[in-house]
Protein backbone atom coordinates (compact mmCIF):
# COMPACT_ATOMS: atom_id res chain seq x y z
CA UNK A 1 0.00 0.00 0.00
CA UNK A 2 1.64 3.35 -0.72
CA UNK A 3 1.60 6.14 1.70
CA UNK A 4 -0.49 9.41 0.25
CA UNK A 5 1.24 12.60 0.97
CA UNK A 6 0.16 15.09 3.07
CA UNK A 7 -1.26 18.65 1.69
CA UNK A 8 2.21 19.64 1.93
CA UNK A 9 4.62 17.24 0.76
CA UNK A 10 7.24 19.83 -1.02
CA UNK A 11 10.22 16.55 -0.59
CA UNK A 12 7.93 14.16 -1.51
CA UNK A 13 6.87 15.94 -4.80
CA UNK A 14 10.68 17.15 -5.62
CA UNK A 15 11.48 13.22 -5.35
CA UNK A 16 9.20 12.06 -7.92
CA UNK A 17 9.39 8.80 -6.72
CA UNK A 18 7.82 5.42 -7.56
CA UNK A 19 5.01 5.91 -5.20
CA UNK A 20 4.11 8.89 -6.61
CA UNK A 21 4.47 8.18 -10.34
CA UNK A 22 2.52 5.15 -9.48
CA UNK A 23 -0.33 7.53 -8.04
CA UNK A 24 -0.42 9.79 -10.68
CA UNK A 25 -0.28 6.59 -13.39
CA UNK A 26 -3.70 5.12 -12.07
CA UNK A 27 -5.06 8.78 -11.11
CA UNK A 28 -5.53 8.05 -7.48
CA UNK A 29 -6.01 10.69 -5.00
CA UNK A 30 -4.47 13.90 -7.94
CA UNK A 31 -6.53 16.16 -6.44
CA UNK A 32 -4.36 15.85 -3.21
CA UNK A 33 -1.20 15.67 -5.25
CA UNK A 34 -2.75 18.96 -6.85
CA UNK A 35 -3.46 20.49 -3.70
CA UNK A 36 -0.04 19.82 -2.44
CA UNK A 37 1.59 20.70 -5.75
CA UNK A 38 -0.52 24.19 -5.17
CA UNK A 39 0.79 24.88 -1.66
CA UNK A 40 4.32 24.36 -2.70
CA UNK A 41 4.19 26.88 -5.08
CA UNK A 42 2.42 29.67 -3.24
CA UNK A 43 5.04 28.66 -0.04
CA UNK A 44 8.24 28.45 -2.73
CA UNK A 45 7.69 31.14 -5.13
CA UNK A 46 6.15 33.13 -2.44
CA UNK A 47 9.33 33.20 -0.52
CA UNK A 48 11.36 34.07 -3.55
CA UNK A 49 8.94 36.68 -4.35
CA UNK A 50 10.19 38.21 -0.77
CA UNK A 51 13.86 38.20 -1.96
CA UNK A 52 12.61 39.87 -5.43
CA UNK A 53 11.01 42.94 -4.29
CA UNK A 54 13.11 43.30 -0.35
CA UNK A 55 15.46 45.47 -1.95
CA UNK A 56 13.45 48.02 -3.13
CA UNK A 57 10.82 48.47 0.15
CA UNK A 58 8.87 45.70 2.38
CA UNK A 59 5.73 46.41 0.40
CA UNK A 60 7.17 45.28 -2.62
CA UNK A 61 8.39 42.10 -0.89
CA UNK A 62 4.85 41.25 0.12
CA UNK A 63 3.47 41.94 -3.30
CA UNK A 64 6.45 39.84 -4.80
CA UNK A 65 4.89 37.38 -2.82
CA UNK A 66 1.58 37.45 -3.82
CA UNK A 67 2.92 37.89 -7.66
CA UNK A 68 5.29 35.43 -8.29
CA UNK A 69 3.13 32.57 -7.35
CA UNK A 70 0.52 33.91 -9.19
CA UNK A 71 2.56 33.96 -12.58
CA UNK A 72 3.17 30.45 -11.66
CA UNK A 73 -0.53 29.57 -10.86
CA UNK A 74 -1.89 31.56 -13.96
CA UNK A 75 0.71 29.87 -16.37
CA UNK A 76 -0.60 26.30 -15.55
CA UNK A 77 -4.11 27.19 -15.47
CA UNK A 78 -4.07 29.04 -18.98
CA UNK A 79 -2.38 26.38 -20.56
CA UNK A 80 -3.85 23.65 -19.01
CA UNK A 81 -6.76 23.06 -21.45
CA UNK A 82 -3.78 23.20 -24.51
CA UNK A 83 -1.85 21.02 -22.31
CA UNK A 84 -4.65 18.23 -21.86
CA UNK A 85 -5.25 18.63 -25.95
CA UNK A 86 -1.50 18.55 -26.62
CA UNK A 87 -0.27 15.20 -24.67
CA UNK A 88 -2.86 12.77 -26.55
CA UNK A 89 -2.16 14.54 -29.74
CA UNK A 90 1.97 14.17 -29.79
CA UNK A 91 1.44 10.16 -28.72
CA UNK A 92 0.88 10.19 -25.13
CA UNK A 93 -1.55 8.29 -23.58
CA UNK A 94 -2.54 10.80 -20.63
CA UNK A 95 -5.78 12.19 -19.06
CA UNK A 96 -6.22 15.96 -18.67
CA UNK A 97 -6.25 15.22 -15.08
CA UNK A 98 -2.53 13.47 -15.34
CA UNK A 99 -1.53 16.08 -17.87
CA UNK A 100 -2.20 18.69 -15.15
CA UNK A 101 -1.12 17.56 -12.16
CA UNK A 102 2.23 16.29 -13.86
CA UNK A 103 2.52 20.38 -14.98
CA UNK A 104 2.16 21.16 -11.17
CA UNK A 105 4.28 18.88 -10.12
CA UNK A 106 6.92 20.50 -12.28
CA UNK A 107 6.19 23.85 -11.26
CA UNK A 108 6.03 22.73 -7.69
CA UNK A 109 9.51 21.05 -8.17
CA UNK A 110 10.79 24.81 -9.25
CA UNK A 111 8.88 26.70 -6.40
CA UNK A 112 10.90 24.31 -3.89
CA UNK A 113 14.02 25.26 -5.67
CA UNK A 114 13.16 28.78 -5.54
CA UNK A 115 12.26 28.54 -1.78
CA UNK A 116 14.83 26.78 -0.51
CA UNK A 117 17.33 29.67 -2.67
CA UNK A 118 15.10 32.58 -1.50
CA UNK A 119 17.54 32.57 2.14
CA UNK A 120 20.79 32.85 0.16
CA UNK A 121 19.02 35.70 -2.26
CA UNK A 122 17.47 37.59 1.29
CA UNK A 123 21.12 37.72 2.08
CA UNK A 124 22.67 39.10 -0.81
CA UNK A 125 20.13 41.33 -1.45
CA UNK A 126 20.03 42.96 2.10
CA UNK A 127 23.92 43.19 1.80
CA UNK A 128 23.56 44.98 -1.28
CA UNK A 129 23.92 49.13 -1.14
CA UNK A 130 20.17 50.42 -1.08
CA UNK A 131 17.98 52.06 -3.27
CA UNK A 132 18.87 55.36 -1.89
CA UNK A 133 22.70 54.95 -1.99
CA UNK A 134 24.10 56.38 -5.42
CA UNK A 135 24.80 53.85 -8.20
CA UNK A 136 21.91 52.05 -7.11
CA UNK A 137 21.04 51.42 -10.96
CA UNK A 138 23.92 49.34 -11.50
CA UNK A 139 23.07 47.00 -8.42
CA UNK A 140 19.55 47.18 -9.69
CA UNK A 141 20.74 45.46 -12.72
CA UNK A 142 22.75 42.83 -11.02
CA UNK A 143 20.20 42.05 -9.19
CA UNK A 144 17.83 41.83 -11.97
CA UNK A 145 20.44 39.52 -13.78
CA UNK A 146 20.91 37.27 -10.59
CA UNK A 147 17.49 36.80 -9.69
CA UNK A 148 16.59 35.83 -13.57
CA UNK A 149 19.63 33.32 -13.25
CA UNK A 150 18.58 31.63 -10.01
CA UNK A 151 14.87 31.26 -11.57
CA UNK A 152 16.27 30.05 -14.95
CA UNK A 153 18.76 27.40 -13.03
CA UNK A 154 14.95 26.53 -11.10
CA UNK A 155 13.14 26.47 -14.14
CA UNK A 156 15.24 23.98 -15.46
CA UNK A 157 15.12 21.72 -12.84
CA UNK A 158 11.44 21.45 -12.93
CA UNK A 159 11.50 20.94 -16.88
CA UNK A 160 13.88 17.99 -15.94
CA UNK A 161 11.56 16.67 -13.29
CA UNK A 162 8.85 17.24 -16.20
CA UNK A 163 10.54 15.07 -18.33
CA UNK A 164 11.24 12.22 -15.97
CA UNK A 165 7.76 12.09 -14.84
CA UNK A 166 6.29 12.50 -18.24
CA UNK A 167 8.78 9.76 -20.06
CA UNK A 168 7.49 7.44 -16.96
CA UNK A 169 4.02 7.75 -17.38
CA UNK A 170 4.14 7.00 -21.06
CA UNK A 171 6.57 4.45 -21.35
CA UNK A 172 8.89 6.20 -23.89
CA UNK A 173 11.49 9.05 -24.10
CA UNK A 174 11.45 10.27 -27.03
CA UNK A 175 7.22 10.88 -26.94
CA UNK A 176 7.63 12.69 -23.64
CA UNK A 177 10.56 15.19 -25.00
CA UNK A 178 7.45 15.68 -27.78
CA UNK A 179 4.99 16.54 -25.02
CA UNK A 180 7.28 18.57 -22.46
CA UNK A 181 8.62 20.40 -25.92
CA UNK A 182 5.34 21.80 -26.84
CA UNK A 183 3.96 22.08 -23.00
CA UNK A 184 7.15 24.32 -22.84
CA UNK A 185 7.02 26.11 -25.94
CA UNK A 186 3.14 27.30 -24.79
CA UNK A 187 4.01 28.30 -20.92
CA UNK A 188 6.91 30.29 -21.79
CA UNK A 189 4.82 32.16 -24.42
CA UNK A 190 2.09 32.55 -21.72
CA UNK A 191 4.74 32.92 -18.96
CA UNK A 192 6.57 35.80 -20.29
CA UNK A 193 3.60 37.84 -21.53
CA UNK A 194 1.90 36.89 -17.20
CA UNK A 195 5.32 38.10 -15.73
CA UNK A 196 5.24 41.58 -18.23
CA UNK A 197 1.54 42.46 -17.11
CA UNK A 198 2.28 41.80 -13.42
CA UNK A 199 5.17 43.86 -13.47
CA UNK A 200 6.94 44.98 -11.16
CA UNK A 201 8.64 42.39 -9.36
CA UNK A 202 12.01 44.49 -8.60
CA UNK A 203 10.44 48.21 -8.44
CA UNK A 204 12.22 50.84 -9.47
CA UNK A 205 13.71 53.96 -7.48
CA UNK A 206 11.85 56.76 -9.46
CA UNK A 207 8.39 55.28 -8.98
CA UNK A 208 6.19 55.02 -5.94
CA UNK A 209 5.76 51.17 -4.79
CA UNK A 210 2.74 49.55 -6.32
CA UNK A 211 1.10 45.87 -7.51
CA UNK A 212 0.40 46.73 -10.97
CA UNK A 213 2.33 49.34 -13.03
CA UNK A 214 0.02 51.84 -14.12
CA UNK A 215 1.00 51.49 -17.37
CA UNK A 216 0.49 47.37 -17.76
CA UNK A 217 -1.92 46.98 -20.31
CA UNK A 218 -0.15 49.45 -22.40
CA UNK A 219 1.82 47.27 -25.05
CA UNK A 220 3.32 43.72 -23.97
CA UNK A 221 6.06 41.91 -23.44
CA UNK A 222 6.39 41.01 -27.34
CA UNK A 223 5.86 44.50 -28.26
CA UNK A 224 8.54 45.36 -26.06
CA UNK A 225 11.21 43.36 -27.63
CA UNK A 226 9.99 44.08 -31.08
CA UNK A 227 10.51 48.20 -30.02
CA UNK A 228 13.81 47.97 -28.43
CA UNK A 229 14.82 45.95 -30.92
CA UNK A 230 13.75 48.85 -33.37
CA UNK A 231 15.57 51.11 -31.28
CA UNK A 232 18.85 49.57 -30.52
CA UNK A 233 20.05 47.19 -34.09
CA UNK A 234 17.59 49.41 -36.37
CA UNK A 235 14.15 49.14 -38.33
CA UNK A 236 15.06 45.66 -40.00
CA UNK A 237 15.75 44.34 -36.83
CA UNK A 238 12.14 43.43 -35.66
CA UNK A 239 12.20 41.84 -39.04
CA UNK A 240 14.87 39.54 -38.23
CA UNK A 241 13.65 38.84 -34.86
CA UNK A 242 10.01 37.58 -36.45
CA UNK A 243 12.08 35.68 -38.77
CA UNK A 244 14.11 33.87 -35.83
CA UNK A 245 11.26 33.41 -34.43
CA UNK A 246 9.67 31.70 -37.31
CA UNK A 247 13.03 29.04 -37.50
CA UNK A 248 12.56 28.52 -33.78
CA UNK A 249 8.94 27.64 -34.66
CA UNK A 250 9.36 24.97 -37.27
CA UNK A 251 12.35 23.24 -35.84
CA UNK A 252 9.72 23.17 -32.74
CA UNK A 253 7.07 21.52 -35.45
CA UNK A 254 10.07 18.95 -37.02
CA UNK A 255 10.89 18.02 -33.19
CA UNK A 256 7.13 17.75 -32.80
CA UNK A 257 6.22 15.64 -36.43
CA UNK A 258 9.01 13.59 -35.90
CA UNK A 259 7.57 10.10 -35.34
CA UNK A 260 10.63 7.91 -35.20
CA UNK A 261 11.09 5.86 -32.15
CA UNK A 262 15.47 5.72 -31.91
CA UNK A 263 17.43 3.99 -29.78
CA UNK A 264 15.29 0.83 -29.38
CA UNK A 265 16.64 -3.07 -28.90
CA UNK A 266 14.65 -5.56 -30.11
CA UNK A 267 13.58 -9.46 -29.76
CA UNK A 268 12.14 -11.94 -32.22
CA UNK A 269 10.33 -14.03 -31.13
CA UNK A 270 7.76 -16.67 -32.70
CA UNK A 271 4.31 -14.27 -31.35
CA UNK A 272 5.73 -11.21 -32.30
CA UNK A 273 8.46 -8.23 -31.65
CA UNK A 274 9.50 -7.59 -27.92
CA UNK A 275 10.55 -3.79 -28.06
CA UNK A 276 12.28 -2.17 -24.72
CA UNK A 277 12.70 1.27 -24.61
CA UNK A 278 15.80 2.88 -21.98
CA UNK A 279 13.85 2.95 -18.94
CA UNK A 280 10.60 1.66 -19.93
CA UNK A 281 8.97 -2.19 -19.53
CA UNK A 282 9.50 -4.11 -22.87
CA UNK A 283 6.30 -4.51 -24.69
CA UNK A 284 5.28 -7.33 -27.30
CA UNK A 285 4.52 -6.12 -30.74
CA UNK A 286 2.32 -8.95 -31.94
CA UNK A 287 3.41 -9.68 -36.21
CA UNK A 288 0.57 -8.12 -37.88
CA UNK A 289 1.38 -5.16 -36.42
CA UNK A 290 4.79 -4.99 -37.99
CA UNK A 291 4.72 -3.40 -41.31
CA UNK A 292 8.25 -4.26 -42.87
CA UNK A 293 11.90 -3.83 -42.18
CA UNK A 294 14.66 -1.86 -44.03
CA UNK A 295 18.20 -1.49 -43.53
CA UNK A 296 19.82 1.71 -43.35
CA UNK A 297 23.77 1.28 -42.74
CA UNK A 298 24.20 -0.02 -39.51
CA UNK A 299 20.01 0.67 -38.33
CA UNK A 300 17.34 -1.54 -38.62
CA UNK A 301 14.25 0.58 -39.44
CA UNK A 302 10.90 -1.28 -38.23
CA UNK A 303 7.73 0.19 -40.02
CA UNK A 304 4.93 -0.76 -37.45
CA UNK A 305 1.10 -0.95 -38.61
CA UNK A 306 -1.08 2.16 -37.52
CA UNK A 307 -2.07 2.02 -33.98
CA UNK A 308 -5.55 3.61 -32.04
CA UNK A 309 -4.15 7.08 -32.89
CA UNK A 310 -4.05 6.31 -36.69
CA UNK A 311 -0.23 7.19 -36.63
CA UNK A 312 2.93 4.96 -38.18
CA UNK A 313 5.51 4.49 -36.15
CA UNK A 314 8.79 4.12 -37.15
CA UNK A 315 11.32 1.97 -34.84
CA UNK A 316 14.92 2.34 -35.38
CA UNK A 317 17.22 -0.31 -34.12
CA UNK A 318 20.75 0.46 -34.22
CA UNK A 319 22.85 -2.87 -34.72
CA UNK A 320 27.02 -2.97 -34.34
CA UNK A 321 27.56 -3.57 -37.90
CA UNK A 322 25.92 -3.67 -40.81
CA UNK A 323 25.86 -7.27 -41.92
CA UNK A 324 23.88 -7.99 -38.09
CA UNK A 325 21.68 -5.24 -39.24
CA UNK A 326 20.95 -6.97 -42.28
CA UNK A 327 21.13 -10.08 -40.48
CA UNK A 328 18.02 -8.99 -38.06
CA UNK A 329 16.01 -7.34 -40.91
CA UNK A 330 15.54 -10.53 -42.54
CA UNK A 331 15.14 -12.57 -39.20
CA UNK A 332 11.98 -9.59 -38.74
CA UNK A 333 10.94 -10.28 -42.30
CA UNK A 334 11.19 -14.25 -42.05
CA UNK A 335 9.23 -14.41 -38.57
CA UNK A 336 7.09 -11.98 -40.66
CA UNK A 337 5.72 -14.08 -43.21
CA UNK A 338 5.77 -17.35 -41.46
CA UNK A 339 3.56 -15.71 -39.20
CA UNK A 340 1.20 -14.56 -42.18
CA UNK A 341 1.37 -18.01 -44.13
CA UNK A 342 0.05 -19.51 -40.77
CA UNK A 343 1.25 -22.92 -39.42
CA UNK A 344 -0.49 -25.72 -41.51
CA UNK A 345 0.94 -24.33 -45.06
CA UNK B 1 20.36 -2.58 -21.59
CA UNK B 2 23.01 -2.37 -24.39
CA UNK B 3 21.01 -2.30 -27.60
CA UNK B 4 23.47 -3.49 -29.40
CA UNK B 5 23.73 -6.72 -27.60
CA UNK B 6 19.80 -7.08 -27.31
CA UNK B 7 19.34 -6.95 -31.17
CA UNK B 8 22.07 -8.94 -32.40
CA UNK B 9 21.27 -11.86 -30.03
CA UNK B 10 17.70 -11.97 -31.12
CA UNK B 11 17.80 -14.99 -33.44
CA UNK B 12 19.47 -17.11 -31.29
CA UNK B 13 16.77 -17.47 -28.18
CA UNK B 14 14.51 -20.25 -28.15
CA UNK B 15 11.35 -19.54 -26.27
CA UNK B 16 8.35 -16.84 -25.86
CA UNK B 17 8.93 -15.93 -21.97
CA UNK B 18 5.76 -13.47 -22.47
CA UNK B 19 2.24 -14.01 -21.68
CA UNK B 20 0.13 -14.19 -25.26
CA UNK B 21 -0.78 -10.48 -26.37
CA UNK B 22 -4.44 -9.74 -25.06
CA UNK B 23 -7.44 -10.25 -27.90
CA UNK B 24 -7.61 -6.63 -29.61
CA UNK B 25 -10.52 -5.22 -28.70
CA UNK B 26 -12.56 -2.09 -30.60
CA UNK B 27 -15.54 -0.90 -29.02
CA UNK B 28 -16.90 1.87 -30.75
CA UNK B 29 -17.93 5.34 -29.15
CA UNK B 30 -20.43 6.36 -27.54
CA UNK B 31 -22.60 8.13 -29.17
CA UNK B 32 -22.31 11.60 -25.89
CA UNK B 33 -20.22 14.47 -27.26
CA UNK B 34 -17.88 13.64 -24.31
CA UNK B 35 -16.93 10.19 -25.42
CA UNK B 36 -16.44 11.72 -29.33
CA UNK B 37 -14.12 14.65 -28.24
CA UNK B 38 -12.15 11.93 -25.79
CA UNK B 39 -12.15 9.44 -28.63
CA UNK B 40 -11.20 12.42 -31.03
CA UNK B 41 -7.49 12.85 -29.14
CA UNK B 42 -7.25 9.28 -27.66
CA UNK B 43 -8.32 7.08 -30.18
CA UNK B 44 -9.31 8.33 -33.55
CA UNK B 45 -9.13 4.88 -35.11
CA UNK B 46 -12.27 3.21 -32.90
CA UNK B 47 -13.89 6.77 -34.62
CA UNK B 48 -13.49 6.43 -37.76
CA UNK B 49 -15.17 3.02 -37.16
CA UNK B 50 -18.16 4.66 -35.68
CA UNK B 51 -18.51 6.75 -38.70
CA UNK B 52 -18.26 4.13 -41.15
CA UNK B 53 -21.32 2.31 -38.98
CA UNK B 54 -23.08 5.72 -37.87
CA UNK B 55 -23.79 8.90 -39.59
CA UNK B 56 -24.77 10.67 -36.44
CA UNK B 57 -21.57 10.49 -35.40
CA UNK B 58 -20.45 12.77 -38.32
CA UNK B 59 -22.88 15.04 -37.52
CA UNK B 60 -21.95 15.13 -33.99
CA UNK B 61 -18.29 15.60 -34.91
CA UNK B 62 -19.21 18.47 -37.46
CA UNK B 63 -21.04 20.01 -34.70
CA UNK B 64 -17.92 20.12 -32.60
CA UNK B 65 -16.14 21.43 -35.13
CA UNK B 66 -18.75 24.71 -35.90
CA UNK B 67 -19.53 25.11 -32.23
CA UNK B 68 -16.08 24.90 -30.98
CA UNK B 69 -14.68 27.40 -33.93
CA UNK B 70 -17.36 29.67 -32.96
CA UNK B 71 -16.39 29.43 -29.24
CA UNK B 72 -13.02 30.07 -30.07
CA UNK B 73 -14.60 33.34 -32.15
CA UNK B 74 -14.85 34.89 -28.50
CA UNK B 75 -11.46 34.96 -27.61
CA UNK B 76 -11.06 36.45 -31.06
CA UNK B 77 -13.58 39.13 -30.83
CA UNK B 78 -12.47 40.14 -27.00
CA UNK B 79 -9.68 42.28 -28.78
CA UNK B 80 -12.03 44.13 -29.83
CA UNK B 81 -14.89 43.69 -27.98
CA UNK B 82 -18.96 45.30 -28.83
CA UNK B 83 -20.96 43.64 -31.37
CA UNK B 84 -18.13 41.78 -32.63
CA UNK B 85 -18.78 39.32 -29.82
CA UNK B 86 -21.81 38.03 -31.22
CA UNK B 87 -20.72 38.18 -34.60
CA UNK B 88 -17.23 36.86 -35.00
CA UNK B 89 -18.72 33.54 -33.28
CA UNK B 90 -21.19 33.15 -36.04
CA UNK B 91 -18.99 34.03 -39.08
CA UNK B 92 -16.35 31.53 -37.70
CA UNK B 93 -19.16 29.26 -37.93
CA UNK B 94 -20.22 29.88 -41.20
CA UNK B 95 -16.67 30.07 -42.43
CA UNK B 96 -16.02 26.50 -41.12
CA UNK B 97 -19.07 25.20 -43.41
CA UNK B 98 -18.08 26.82 -46.07
CA UNK B 99 -14.97 26.17 -46.23
CA UNK B 100 -16.05 22.17 -45.69
CA UNK B 101 -18.34 22.52 -48.59
CA UNK B 102 -16.07 24.18 -50.78
CA UNK B 103 -13.37 21.59 -50.13
CA UNK B 104 -14.84 18.43 -49.92
CA UNK B 105 -15.25 17.29 -53.48
CA UNK B 106 -11.94 17.80 -54.30
CA UNK B 107 -10.41 16.15 -51.03
CA UNK B 108 -13.52 12.90 -52.45
CA UNK B 109 -12.11 13.16 -56.18
CA UNK B 110 -8.43 13.16 -54.85
CA UNK B 111 -8.91 10.05 -53.12
CA UNK B 112 -10.74 8.37 -55.25
CA UNK B 113 -7.63 9.15 -57.79
CA UNK B 114 -5.03 7.58 -55.06
CA UNK B 115 -7.71 4.17 -55.23
CA UNK B 116 -9.61 4.77 -52.21
CA UNK B 117 -12.92 2.75 -52.31
CA UNK B 118 -14.71 4.51 -49.16
CA UNK B 119 -17.75 6.23 -49.46
CA UNK B 120 -18.37 9.94 -49.63
CA UNK B 121 -20.10 9.78 -46.11
CA UNK B 122 -16.74 8.46 -44.51
CA UNK B 123 -14.96 11.17 -46.59
CA UNK B 124 -16.54 13.39 -45.01
CA UNK B 125 -16.30 11.87 -41.67
CA UNK B 126 -12.46 11.80 -41.92
CA UNK B 127 -12.96 15.93 -43.13
CA UNK B 128 -15.30 16.77 -40.09
CA UNK B 129 -12.85 14.55 -37.70
CA UNK B 130 -9.90 17.07 -38.91
CA UNK B 131 -12.28 20.56 -38.62
CA UNK B 132 -13.56 19.49 -35.03
CA UNK B 133 -9.87 18.54 -34.16
CA UNK B 134 -8.99 21.96 -35.55
CA UNK B 135 -11.58 23.56 -33.58
CA UNK B 136 -10.91 21.79 -30.45
CA UNK B 137 -7.07 22.75 -30.59
CA UNK B 138 -7.72 26.10 -31.62
CA UNK B 139 -10.12 26.24 -28.59
CA UNK B 140 -7.38 25.00 -26.14
CA UNK B 141 -5.04 27.62 -27.35
CA UNK B 142 -7.36 30.31 -27.44
CA UNK B 143 -6.15 31.69 -23.72
CA UNK B 144 -2.46 31.75 -24.82
CA UNK B 145 -3.53 33.76 -27.59
CA UNK B 146 -6.15 35.66 -25.17
CA UNK B 147 -3.49 36.72 -22.74
CA UNK B 148 -0.47 37.49 -25.66
CA UNK B 149 -3.33 39.83 -27.47
CA UNK B 150 -5.12 41.19 -24.66
CA UNK B 151 -2.09 44.54 -24.07
CA UNK B 152 -1.60 44.54 -27.69
CA UNK B 153 -2.86 47.93 -29.23
CA UNK B 154 -1.42 46.33 -32.90
CA UNK B 155 -4.31 44.97 -35.03
CA UNK B 156 -1.10 43.22 -36.55
CA UNK B 157 0.22 41.39 -33.68
CA UNK B 158 -3.00 40.29 -32.61
CA UNK B 159 -3.84 39.35 -35.79
CA UNK B 160 -0.85 37.17 -36.24
CA UNK B 161 -0.88 35.78 -33.09
CA UNK B 162 -4.40 34.50 -33.78
CA UNK B 163 -3.45 33.29 -37.49
CA UNK B 164 -0.30 31.60 -35.80
CA UNK B 165 -3.07 29.84 -33.57
CA UNK B 166 -5.43 28.35 -36.59
CA UNK B 167 -2.46 27.72 -38.67
CA UNK B 168 -1.22 25.34 -35.62
CA UNK B 169 -4.89 23.93 -34.86
CA UNK B 170 -5.21 23.22 -38.94
CA UNK B 171 -2.05 21.54 -39.01
CA UNK B 172 -2.87 19.12 -36.38
CA UNK B 173 -6.37 18.76 -37.59
CA UNK B 174 -5.10 18.41 -41.47
CA UNK B 175 -2.72 15.69 -40.08
CA UNK B 176 -5.92 13.80 -38.72
CA UNK B 177 -7.66 13.80 -42.71
CA UNK B 178 -4.81 12.30 -44.11
CA UNK B 179 -4.14 9.71 -41.60
CA UNK B 180 -7.70 9.15 -41.17
CA UNK B 181 -8.35 8.86 -45.28
CA UNK B 182 -5.26 6.64 -45.56
CA UNK B 183 -6.92 3.94 -42.95
CA UNK B 184 -10.27 4.45 -44.67
CA UNK B 185 -9.00 4.10 -48.16
CA UNK B 186 -5.97 1.58 -47.74
CA UNK B 187 -3.89 3.36 -49.40
CA UNK B 188 -1.86 6.37 -49.22
CA UNK B 189 -3.31 9.48 -50.35
CA UNK B 190 -1.50 11.06 -52.95
CA UNK B 191 -1.52 15.09 -53.56
CA UNK B 192 -3.14 15.45 -49.99
CA UNK B 193 -0.28 17.77 -48.92
CA UNK B 194 -1.33 20.05 -51.85
CA UNK B 195 -5.26 19.90 -51.04
CA UNK B 196 -4.18 20.82 -47.20
CA UNK B 197 -2.78 23.99 -48.85
CA UNK B 198 -5.68 24.36 -50.98
CA UNK B 199 -7.98 24.13 -47.93
CA UNK B 200 -6.10 27.05 -45.51
CA UNK B 201 -5.74 29.27 -48.34
CA UNK B 202 -9.39 29.01 -49.51
CA UNK B 203 -10.11 29.02 -44.91
CA UNK B 204 -7.64 32.67 -45.25
CA UNK B 205 -9.44 33.43 -48.37
CA UNK B 206 -12.94 33.30 -46.33
CA UNK B 207 -11.91 35.02 -43.64
CA UNK B 208 -11.04 37.72 -45.69
CA UNK B 209 -14.42 37.87 -47.29
CA UNK B 210 -15.81 37.88 -44.16
CA UNK B 211 -13.42 40.40 -42.44
CA UNK B 212 -13.20 42.10 -39.82
CA UNK B 213 -12.96 39.17 -37.23
CA UNK B 214 -9.77 40.77 -35.38
CA UNK B 215 -10.51 44.38 -35.78
CA UNK B 216 -13.48 46.60 -34.68
CA UNK B 217 -16.92 46.07 -36.00
CA UNK B 218 -17.60 48.46 -38.91
CA UNK B 219 -21.22 48.06 -40.48
CA UNK B 220 -22.56 44.28 -41.69
CA UNK B 221 -22.03 44.15 -44.65
CA UNK B 222 -19.30 42.41 -46.82
CA UNK B 223 -16.26 44.52 -47.85
CA UNK B 224 -14.49 45.24 -51.61
CA UNK B 225 -13.74 41.65 -53.16
CA UNK B 226 -9.76 41.43 -52.25
CA UNK B 227 -6.96 38.78 -52.34
CA UNK B 228 -6.11 37.51 -48.84
CA UNK B 229 -2.56 38.37 -49.11
CA UNK B 230 -3.03 41.76 -50.53
CA UNK B 231 -5.42 42.40 -47.04
CA UNK B 232 -2.56 40.87 -44.86
CA UNK B 233 0.01 43.06 -46.84
CA UNK B 234 -2.34 45.98 -45.94
CA UNK B 235 -3.10 45.18 -42.43
CA UNK B 236 0.95 45.00 -41.69
CA UNK B 237 1.57 48.63 -43.56
CA UNK B 238 -1.13 50.14 -41.65
CA UNK B 239 0.60 49.49 -38.49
Amino acid sequence: MTQRPSTFAPLALLRLDAAIVDRVRREDGLLELARSALVTIVLGAGAYGVAFGLWRAPEQAVFGAIKLPCVLVLVALLTAASSAVLAPLLGARLSPRQSIVAILASLAVTSSILGALAPVAIVFVLAASPITAPGHAAVAQSLVLAHTLVIAVAGIAGVLALLHLVARLVGSRPIARRVVLAWMATQLLTGAQLSWLLRPFLGRADRAVTFFSPDALDGGFFDEILALSAARFGALSPFVLGWIALVVAFWIGVALLDGADREVAVLVWPRGLEVARRGAPPELLPWPDVVGASVLGARVHVRLARDETLVVRTLEVPCRSPSLAADLARSIELSRARHALGPYR
Amino acid sequence: MDGHEFSSDARALPADPLPPPPAPTTPLVEPGFGAILDALLRSPARLLGAVKEDGGTTTRLFAIGVIGLAATGVALASWSGGPQLAIVPLKLALLATLTALVCMPSLHVLSALSGGAQSIRETFGALSMGIALTAVLGLALAPIAWVLSAATSSLALAGTLYLAVFLVAAGFGLGLVRRALATSAGTSIRGLGAWSVMFVIVALQLATTLRPLVGAFDGAVLHDRTFFLAHFADCLGAS
